[in-house]
């Protein structure tokens, strides 16, 4: 070797010989350094603007399950890493909805948040949360929301969803240009299938087949049923359920005579023959309210008409556990109401949700 | 966004640039790949029991959410259990129920298509028409699927009905599981039979106790002022009325020997009285109508008096039916008057006087 080459490779690493210790104290050390270059300057377009700077660390990460390290400059100023700090289907409700919280990690007032949406934890599945709750997979500018906007503390809603399907959740935050941070950790949870179920019985038969019998009806005499039709329903539909009630005759029929005292709503007290319905009592497990619906929703001598076609009898706006009802039946004759052992109607009870 | 990393080297010094490509607009991403939901949806089945098929109509009510101009059809996806009775059928747009509220007519010309899968296999309903310009996102759109068309389960549960917005080609745009509810064991277990019987009743009253028969003589033929005889009964079958001499002639205390006797009494054809010749009768006739009744109201024969001259015999001291209705009624009122004729040898007296006694029964 020529001395020059020795000179040469002598004075290539002494540099690197030299500092190849850091700079060390109990609580800090240097891992590493280097010479900017300088005159490295930002550009952009009308859509896209790139950020340059030089003499920044590599940028070698190091990571564990539930921390990653990033040294550089590029890094120290992006935004914190949000957490999807709660994500829920309503304790078992939602079957087209979920409803999350962010965490912001103590981000500035004006950092916006993207959430990403994912039926198969980001493989290929991909939609973002648009600022209607709905999810769409083409990002937009307006997808980025504020903290006040996905809810606060309080949290907000991703709607339009499927039933029984797993949602993986993830969000990330910007502060600015440049600022985006990584999507923080993903959270799932599954949507429910939708629910109905209804219960019909009668406050003295569990079983069916039901019946009530108004009993004898003297003319001019208000009679009430003694016993309760009663109903259930429970339903998670978003825009709550509903209870109707039919009748084969639309009043009292006497297949004997042919006569039938029909169902009107009216004031029993004034008026010669009547026969209808009248809600005596709403009980709610949870959720509702269960309301009655006009013309059932009458107290005293009061009735609603019953007719074949399906009226409303209950109704509730919102998902509703164990809304029970209990309606009493009402008939006063008129003393030219064929006498007859056979009168009769059949009342249909049915129930369905919205979803 | 951190989108690239270059490392350069030379033998001087290393230098790592880092460029970042801030991403500030628009990315494309690849879709998802699954249709919405609907933004509302219901179906109201008319029956909820176990293998009902009577009276069981479906009213489904839908909110849109894509694109529901581009909607051209709904359709109806019954699972397995339910059977469909294959064919087309008109859906009805009236009668709405007061829930849920704002219920709007689904506008268009509707028609349907029933296919069935097979017994108890499911099939489609898919209604057509829509006039898909008109159709918005806001409204809560309705139609009813008539009775006829469809069996529900025979096992009773939930099932899940897919309502689905379609385009004309056809392509699901959006579509939600509707949920309904199958109960009990048998086709009646969501009904409840009302039984009630109607207590017969009867009422009878007679305006006036005593009638009064103006003076009588040989020339005359005198009638009285009659007293009103009211029934109502609700039966069925009506009532009859009966009329019953207590003397069968009006007698007098002071005259005993010459009573004014009643004539030949008769079912079927009235006396005619003629002046100077005794005869003691009865003469019934409606008065005020019944305003509440069925049936009409017919007089025996031997009361069934057409002229002045007219009157029916007492059936001795007997009852005899004068008069009936084969129906209920709130009132028949009936005048009840005497109409008598006296021979010239009829003593002179003014205390002739009978009892009757009219009485009625309802036909129950």
């Amino acid at each position: 070797m020529s001395l020059y080459k020795s000179l040469f490779r002598a004075t290539y690493f002494l540099p690197f010989i030299f500092f190849a210790s850091f700079p060390t104290t109990t609580n800090y050390s240097l891992q590493s350094y280097s010479f900017g270059s300088g005159s490295v300057v930002n550009s952009s377009t009308t859509t896209y603007a790139i950020e340059g700077n030089t003499g920044s660390n590599s940028g070698q990460s190091t990571s564990t399950i539930n921390t990653t390290i990033k040294p550089g400059f590029i890094q120290t100023q992006q935004a914190n890493v949000p957490v999807i700090s709660t994500l829920d289907n309503g304790g078992g409700l939602y079957y087209n909805k979920l409803h999350f919280v962010v965490d912001n990690q103590a981000n500035p007032t004006d950092a916006l948040y993207l959430i990403s949406v994912s039926t198969d934890n980001f493989v290929s599945n991909i939609a973002y949360l648009q600022t209607d709750g709905t999810l769409s997979s083409t990002l937009l500018l307006s997808d980025y929301q504020s903290y006040g906007v996905l809810g606060g503390a309080s949290g907000s809603l991703i709607v339009g969803l499927n039933p029984s399907t797993t949602y993986y959740v993830r969000a990330l935050a910007t502060a600015g240009k440049f600022t985006e941070s990584n999507f923080g950790p993903i959270s799932s949870v599954a949507t429910v299938a939708p629910i109905l179920n209804f219960s019909l019985d009668t406050s003295t038969q569990p079983a069916a087949p039901f019946s009530v019998n108004l009993g004898s009806l003297n003319a001019g005499q208000i009679v009430t049923s003694s016993q309760t039709i009663n109903t259930s329903i429970s339903t998670n539909g978003a825009s709550g359920g509903n209870v109707y009630i039919s009748s084969q005759y639309g009043g009292l029929h006497s297949p004997s005579t042919n006569y039938t005292i029909n169902s009107t709503s009216n004031d029993l007290a004034t008026v010669p023959e009547d026969y209808g319905a009248q809600v005596a009592n709403i009980t709610v497990g949870s959720g509702g309210p269960l309301n009655s619906v006009n013309p059932y929703n009458t107290t005293g001598t009061q009735v609603g008409a019953v007719s074949q076609s399906m009226h409303s009898l209950y109704s509730s706006l919102n998902p509703i556990n164990n809304g029970n009802g209990q309606l009493v039946l009402k008939a006063k004759t008129a003393s030219t109401d064929t006498a007859a052992t056979d009168y009769q109607d059949v009342l249909t009870f049915v129930a369905s949700g919205n979803y | 966004m951190y989108i690239s990393k270059i490392k350069i080297h030379n033998v001087k010094k290393r230098i790592s640039i880092v460029a970042v490509l801030g991403l500030l607009l628009t990315i494309s991403m690849p879709m998802f790949a699954n249709a919405s939901s609907l933004g509302q949806a219901g179906v109201r089945l008319g029956r909820l029991g176990n293998g009902a098929s009577t009276n069981n109509d479906a009213l489904v009510t839908f909110k849109l959410n894509t694109t529901p101009t581009s909607v051209a059809d709904v359709v109806l996806t019954f699972p397995s259990g339910f059977t469909l009775t294959a064919g087309t059928i008109t859906p009805t747009t009236t009668g709405f129920p007061a829930t849920p509220s704002g219920i709007t007519v689904t506008p268009g010309t509707l028609s349907a298509t029933v296919v069935s899968a097979g017994a108890g296999l499911g099939g489609t309903i898919t209604v057509s028409g829509l006039t898909s310009a008109s159709l918005t996102s806001t409204n809560l759109y309705g139609f009813d699927i008539p009775t006829g068309s469809i069996t529900n389960p025979s096992t009773a549960g939930q099932y899940s009905i897919t309502v689905s917005s379609d385009t004309s080609t056809p392509t699901v745009i959006d579509s939600t599981l509707v949920p309904v509810y199958i109960y009990g064991t048998s086709a009646n277990q969501d009904q409840v039979t009302v039984t009630a019987s109607v207590s017969p009743n009867f009422n009878f009253a007679l305006s006036s106790n005593s009638d009064t028969i103006p003076a009588v003589d040989p020339t005359t033929i005198q009638t009285s002022a009659g007293v009103n005889m009211t029934v109502g009964t609700n039966s069925p079958l009506g009532y009859t009325a009966y009329v019953k001499s207590a003397n069968g002639a009006l007698v007098s205390a002071t005259s005993p020997s010459t009573p004014i006797s009643t004539g030949v009494f008769s079912n079927s054809t009235p006396n005619t009285l003629t002046a100077g010749t005794t005869n003691y009768t009865f003469v019934p006739s409606t008065g005020t109508a019944c305003s509440i009744c069925t049936g009409s109201l017919s007089y025996n024969g031997g009361y069934t008096i057409t002229n002045g001259n007219q009157g029916g015999a007492f059936n001795g001291t007997n009852f005899a039916a004068f008069v009936s209705r084969n129906g209920y009624t709130n009132a028949d009122v009936v005048t009840l008057k005497e109409r008598v004729t006296v021979a010239n040898t009829v003593a002179y007296a003014n205390d002739y006087t009978d009892t009757l006694t009219v009485v009625a029964a309802g036909n129950f």
